[in-house]
């Protein structure tokens, strides 16, 4: 909130990209993930890292990078178990911030 | 400050907007470094704050794009990274980058680093500001070096006038005496000898009929009478040299032009005899008041530019005319001529087509300071291969 200025109605903005936004990234990346396509993975993993680090979402934004490691150095072993994590945590914090947008503007 | 953002990831994007706008700045967003340099392009910006990965044109292409641009004014860039990518930032530096920024973007950080984008700019723009006032100096500084050189050469002209003057009252001081002595000396040597040829018819039929006599006395009259000749040239010849001079007149004085043309042509006869035909079409000429040596130096460096671009035989014609209340002086040649591209420079000093070394360049340079001085103006018409034509136009009150 301090980065906004404890402007709920930008941060409802933001969050409001961010549905619109995740959901088409997350199925790009699973889309990667399964064609085993790193360069694709990298590239849409640093997007959507870029996206979360907005909202100080470590958790989410740091599997986002663990991702985007993996494809950059075409280390996909553990692909689908990342992917799996940056999923849930990227819920995760939608849900806080919806949680959080309903708290202050019941 | 106008402030253009690069970034394709729209939640930045938005932030780092919001945040800029926030502070007062006028703020242009775009979603990839092609559209940003296309913004660019049409109007510059203070500063660029640019993403490195972007598609169509990344944040490196932008950098190079706008330092290759040299707009008007500095263009600070903040470069946007990643924190784990140092390499981006190392390479976004090299490439033009005056700072970087990590993201997410935190407000406190990027507002120093706008503050020291400002004082960076400020810096700039006076730097560019002493730089054109020293190139403005510059300029004037060539411009005073120039005058300085004309008035230089106008002064060591006006010293070789001096000199020329002194030496031909000197010469004429020495020569007169001396030559009043011989024509006199041969005037009398003549009436002696009518006498000698008077007592001759009186004297015995053996010496009255002496031819070898006779014929002495023949060869001494045409002696005496070619001394007389040679000292009338010698007297004229140092009275030209003095009129040309005209050292006694170094101030204003009222005079009729052709006198010095005369004069002057007098001092040039021996550059012109038996190769070049003087034409002189002289009109009436009112007197004017002026200093007649420099307007002496004009015609003589006329004339002898004249000369030199006669290549074999040719006609140099001398005019004078007068009316609304001006006098004209033409001397016109039909030398060589003078090349189209050359004609508006010919007045620069500096200007000279004799090849390094010969001519000074500096003589129609003379001619142009003197006249305008006068109030006057030189026109001149040219045709490469025919000749050229130059009219001095003097008011009646040149002075």
């Amino acid at each position: 909130m301090d980065r906004v200025d404890d402007d709920i109605e930008f941060l409802g903005e933001t969050v409001t990209m961010l549905d619109d936004d995740v959901p088409a990234l997350l199925e790009n990346i699973r889309v990667a993930a399964a064609e085993r396509n790193a360069a694709a993975l990298a590239k849409t993993a640093h997007t959507l890292k870029s996206m979360l680090g907005n909202f100080c979402a470590s958790a989410a934004e740091e599997a986002a990078r663990d991702l985007e490691r993996m494809g950059r150095e075409s280390r996909l072993d553990n692909v689908d178990v990342a992917v799996e994590t940056l999923e849930y945590q990227t819920e995760r914090l939608r849900e806080a911030l919806h949680l959080f947008l309903r708290m202050k503007n019941p | 400050m106008r402030i253009l953002i690069a970034e394709d990831e729209r939640i930045t994007r938005r932030t780092l907007q919001k945040m800029l706008e926030g502070w007062g700045h006028s703020v242009v967003a775009t979603q990839d470094g092609a559209e940003a340099w296309e913004r660019f392009e049409q109007q510059p910006f203070d500063i660029v704050v640019t993403d490195w990965d972007m598609p169509r044109m990344d944040g490196r292409e932008l950098i190079r794009s706008i330092r290759g641009s040299e707009p008007t004014s500095y263009t600070y860039l903040i470069m946007l990274t990643g924190r784990s990518e140092r390499a981006d930032v190392v390479a976004g530096m090299e490439a033009g980058a005056d700072d970087f920024l990590a993201k997410p973007v935190d407000s406190s950080e990027l507002r120093v680093r706008l503050h020291a984008g400002e004082r960076i700019i400020e810096l700039e723009r006076q730097l560019a500001n002493r730089n054109r006032a020293l190139s403005e100096a510059n300029e004037q500084l060539k411009t005073t070096i120039s005058e300085l050189r004309e008035t230089q050469a106008a002064l060591v002209q006006s010293e070789k006038m001096a000199s020329l003057g002194n030496l031909a009252a000197g010469v004429a001081h020495e020569i007169n005496n001396p030559i009043g002595s011989i024509n006199a000396n041969s005037d009398v040597m003549i009436r002696a000898i009518g006498k000698l040829k008077e007592s001759l018819e009186q004297a015995p039929a053996d010496v009255k009929d002496n031819r070898q006599l006779r014929r002495s006395f023949d060869v001494l009259e045409n002696i005496g009478k070619t001394n007389q000749t040679a000292c009338d040239r010698v007297v004229r010849m140092v009275q030209s040299l003095s009129n040309f001079a005209r050292l006694d007149e170094a101030e204003r004085k009222r005079v009729d032009l052709r006198d010095g043309l005369e004069s002057t042509l007098s001092l040039v006869h021996h550059k012109l005899a038996n190769r070049i035909d003087v034409i002189r079409d002289y009109g009436d000429l009112p007197q004017i008041v002026c200093f007649p040596n420099q307007l002496n130096q004009v015609f003589m460096n006329m004339l002898l530019n004249a000369e030199e671009a006669i290549e074999d035989k040719g006609t140099i014609t001398i005019r004078t005319r007068s009316g609304d209340n001006a006098v004209k002086v033409t001397i016109e040649d039909t030398g060589v001529g003078i090349r189209p591209e050359h004609l508006s420079k010919i007045f620069d000093p500096g200007f000279t087509r004799k090849g390094v070394g010969v001519g000074s360049g500096l003589g129609l340079a003379i001619c142009y300071k003197i006249v305008t001085e006068h109030r006057g103006k030189i026109d001149v018409e040219s045709e490469l291969g025919s000749g050229s034509k130059f009219t001095i136009t003097l008011p009646t009150d040149a002075s």
